[in-house]
C-alpha cells in the first residue's frame, strides 16, 4: 500500500540486554507487521530503558501502540526511561500518555433480550399504525373542509401533479401493458388453439386486462414511480427544514404538499388505467393477428361480445382506491424522514414496498367482494 | 519530501484560473502554503475561497494553472489518481459530512480500515485516541451523527480528518454555525492539535476571532485574485481601502479588541 511512498524501513522493536530498541517508521501504514509480534511478546521484566534514537518517524498510532506495549499511562507508576527520542516523538508520546491516563469508562448498552426486542418492535409497529391512521384522518378532515369551500383547493398545484403523475407516466404504462397483452395472447393462444378455440383469446385478453391486469399493473408502476417520488420529495424537504418553514409561514404542509398529490393521483390513476386497458388489448390484438392469424375485425367483434360494462367498471373502480393508498403511504413515509439523507432512502424503499403490498392485498379484497356480489 | 527543485512549499498553486460558465472566479492566482503554518483564506461571498480549497484538496479541477502538492505536480484529477497524496491530507467539511449510517467511532475508523492493515482492535484503540484528542468521550463514540449537537459534530469530523495523522489539514468554515463559546473551544482545540500533531492547516473562515487567535497568515481574496496577505496585525493596518473595508468593520474591530485584551 504505502510502502512505495515511505522512505523509511518498517517499524521494529527488539529487546537486547534489558534495553528496548525501537527503529524505523512507526506510522499506521508500517505497523501491521509489528502489531501481531508485540501482542505475542510481552515486555520483558526489568527492561526499563527504551531507546528511541533510531525511530525515523512516528504518528499517534505508533505512539499508542508503543505506549500500550510498554504499559505507559495505564495508571502504573514505573521507571521507564525513554531515551534518544526526537522532540516531536517525545511530544507525541507525552500527548498519547496523557490521553491514556484519563479514565476511559465505557458503558456499552446491553443487548436486549428476545422479549424486550419483541416489545420494542411491537411498540414501533403500533406507533406507526397509529401515526398512519392519524395521518389519514387529517387528510380526510382537511379535504372535507376544502370540499365545503372548493375555492381553497390549490388547483395549479393539482394540475402540476396531474402532469407529473399522469401525463409523464403514459410512456411506461403504455409500453408495459402493451407487452403484457402480447405475452398473455401468446401464452393463452397456444393453449386455446389446441382446442380449436383460438378466437377466444380475445375474451381472455379483454377480460383479464380490464378486470385485473391493467389496474394492478398501473398501480404497481405508479407506486414505484410516483409514490417513491412523493416520499423522496417530502423527505428531502423534511431534512432541509423546508417543511418546518411552511409551518412557520402558517401554511399547512398537508394542504400544500399532500392534498394536491392525493387528489391528482386519484384523477390520474383511473385515466391511466383506461389507457392501460386500451394498450393491453391492442398488444393482444397485434399478437393474435401475427401468431394466430385472427383478423383485427374478428378480434374486435369477439371483444364486443365478451366484454361487459361490469368488467370495465370493476377495473376502473379500483384505480382511485389504489391511488389514494399509494399517495397516502408515499406522503406519510416522507414525513417520517428524520435527520439524514440516508433516512430518505430508507423511507422511500419502505413506501414502495408497503404500497405494492397494500395494492395487492386490497385487490384480493376486491375479488372477494365482487364474487360475493356476483359481479 | 520536496522533489521539485528549490521549492519548499507544501502546496503550490500557479496561475490558477477558475471559470463557471462565463463567470470567472480566479484569474491567474498564485498561492504557496509553507509547511507548518496556519493559513486562512478570507473574502466576501463568491470570491472563490471554498473553490480554492476544493482545488487544493483535488475535488475541483481549475480551468487552467498548475497545482503541486508535497512537491508533486498534479496532472490527473480522477478519483483513482493521487491516492497517496490524498492520504496525506485531512478535510473537515462545513457540515461535518459524517457518514450517517456509521457511529462516530466507526466514522473515525473508516480511513484506518481502508488504508492500513492493522487489526480491528488496534484500529478501534487508535480511533478512541483520536476521539479523546478531539475532546469526545468513548461514550460519544457510540452515537450516530444525527444524535450529535453542532459542536460535537465538528469535533467528530475533526477526529475523522485526523485519523491518518495528515500532513495538511483543510478546514472549511470550522466555526460556522457554532455559538461563540463552542466556537472558542473549537479554536483552542484546533490550536492544541496543531501544536501537538504539527500538521499544516489551511482554513476558510469568516470568524474574525478565529483569524486573530489561530492564524499565522491570512489571505484576502477579491477581484479574482489575492488582494492582500500577511499576519492579521499587518492586514488590520493595511492601506488599501478594499482591505480596510474587510478588516476594519465593527465586527473585525471588536475581535481585535478582544485579542489585544487577551494578550495584555
Amino acid at each position: 500500500m504505502q510502502e512505495a511512498n515511505s522512505p523509511y524501513g518498517p517499524a521494529t522493536l527488539e529487546a537486547i540486554d534489558g534495553v528496548i530498541h525501537c527503529a524505523g517508521d512507526w506510522t499506521v501504514a508500517r505497523l501491521d507487521a509489528l502489531t501481531p509480534r508485540l501482542a505475542a511478546q510481552p515486555r520483558p521484566p526489568g527492561s526499563s530503558r527504551v531507546d528511541l534514537s533510531r525511530v525515523q518517524r512516528m504518528d499517534t498510532g505508533g505512539a499508542l501502540l508503543l505506549s500500550r506495549w510498554l504499559g505507559l499511562g495505564a495508571g502504573t507508576t514505573d521507571d521507564t526511561q525513554l531515551t534518544g527520542a526526537a522532540p516531536e516523538v517525545a511530544d507525541l508520546l507525552t500527548l498519547v500518555g496523557r490521553s491514556l491516563n484519563k479514565e476511559r469508562t465505557l458503558v456499552t448498552p446491553t443487548e436486549p433480550g428476545a422479549l424486550e426486542t419483541l416489545g420494542r418492535r411491537s411498540s414501533v409497529v403500533a406507533h406507526h399504525t397509529l401515526g398512519l391512521l392519524a395521518f389519514i384522518g387529517e387528510i380526510g378532515t382537511t379535504t372535507g373542509r376544502r370540499l365545503i369551500r372548493p375555492q381553497g383547493f390549490r388547483w395549479a398545484q393539482i394540475v402540476h401533479e396531474l402532469g407529473e403523475a399522469g401525463h409523464k407516466a403514459l410512456g411506461i404504462v403504455g409500453l408495459l401493458t402493451f407487452l403484457l397483452g402480447i405475452v398473455i395472447t401468446y401464452q393463452g393462444g397456444v393453449q386455446l388453439r389446441q382446442y380449436g378455440a383460438g378466437v377466444f383469446v380475445a375474451d381472455l385478453v379483454g377480460l383479464s386486462m380490464l378486470r385485473e391486469l391493467a389496474p394492478i399493473l398501473t398501480a404497481i408502476i405508479v407506486a414505484g414511480r410516483t409514490g417513491s417520488a412523493y416520499t423522496a420529495q417530502i423527505g428531502t424537504m423534511q431534512v432541509t427544514e423546508e417543511v418546518d418553514a411552511l409551518r412557520v409561514m402558517g401554511i399547512q404542509p398537508l394542504d400544500m404538499l399532500v392534498i394536491p398529490k392525493v387528489i391528482a393521483l386519484m384523477i390520474a390513476m383511473p385515466l391511466l388505467t383506461v389507457y392501460a386497458d386500451v394498450m393491453g388489448i391492442l398488444g393482444g390484438m397485434v399478437m393474435a393477428n401475427l401468431q394466430l392469424d385472427i383478423a383485427y375485425t374478428t378480434f374486435i367483434d369477439r371483444l364486443s361480445d365478451a366484454l361487459t360494462l361490469d368488467a370495465y367498471l370493476a377495473g376502473i373502480g379500483k384505480a382511485p382506491v389504489f391511488a389514494a393508498v399509494i399517495a397516502t403511504l408515499g406522503c406519510y413515509q416522507g414525513f417520517q424522514v428524520q435527520g439524514s439523507a440516508e433516512s430518505v432512502g430508507r423511507r422511500t424503499t419502505v413506501s414502495v414496498v408497503q404500497s405494492i403490498l397494500a395494492v395487492i392485498v386490497i385487490d384480493a379484497g376486491f375479488s372477494v367482494i365482487f364474487s360475493a356480489l356476483g359481479i | 519530501m520536496a522533489t521539485s527543485g528549490d521549492s519548499q512549499a507544501i502546496i503550490e498553486l500557479r496561475g490558477i484560473v477558475t471559470r463557471f460558465g462565463d463567470r470567472v472566479v480566479h484569474e491567474g492566482l498564485d498561492l504557496d502554503v509553507q509547511p507548518g503554518e496556519v493559513l486562512a483564506l478570507v473574502g466576501g461571498s463568491g470570491t472563490g475561497k471554498s473553490t480554492l480549497l476544493w482545488e487544493m484538496t483535488l475535488l475541483h479541477r481549475p480551468s487552467a494553472g498548475t497545482v503541486r502538492l508535497f512537491g508533486q505536480a498534479i496532472t490527473r484529477w480522477d478519483d483513482a489518481d493521487n491516492l497517496a497524496v490524498r492520504r496525506r491530507m485531512g478535510v473537515l467539511f462545513q457540515q461535518g459530512a459524517l457518514f450517517g449510517n456509521l457511529t462516530v467511532l466507526e466514522n473515525v475508523a473508516v480511513p484506518l480500515r481502508e488504508h492500513t492493515r492493522l487489526t480491528a482492535a488496534v484500529i478501534k484503540d487508535i480511533a478512541h485516541l483520536k476521539l479523546d484528542l478531539a475532546g469526545l468521550t468513548p461514550q460519544d463514540g457510540l452515537l450516530y451523527p444525527s444524535q450529535l449537537s453542532g459542536g460535537m459534530r465538528k469535533r467528530a469530523a475533526l477526529a475523522r480528518a485526523l485519523a491518518l495523522d495528515p500532513d495538511v489539514l483543510f478546514l472549511d468554515e470550522p466555526t460556522s454555525g457554532l455559538d461563540p463559546l463552542t466556537a472558542d473551544d473549537f479554536d483552542s482545540l484546533v490550536l492544541d492539535l496543531k501544536n501537538a500533531l504539527g500538521p499544516t492547516v489551511v482554513m476558510v473562515t469568516h470568524d474574525m476571532d478565529s483569524l486573530w487567535r489561530i492564524t499565522d497568515r491570512v489571505m484576502l481574496l477579491g477581484n479574482k485574485r489575492i488582494l492582500a496577505q500577511g499576519a492579521m496585525a499587518e492586514l488590520a493596518t493595511h492601506e488599501d481601502p478594499a482591505v480596510q473595508a474587510f478588516f476594519q468593520g465593527p465586527r473585525a474591530r471588536a475581535a481585535k479588541a478582544e485579542y489585544d485584551k487577551e494578550r495584555v
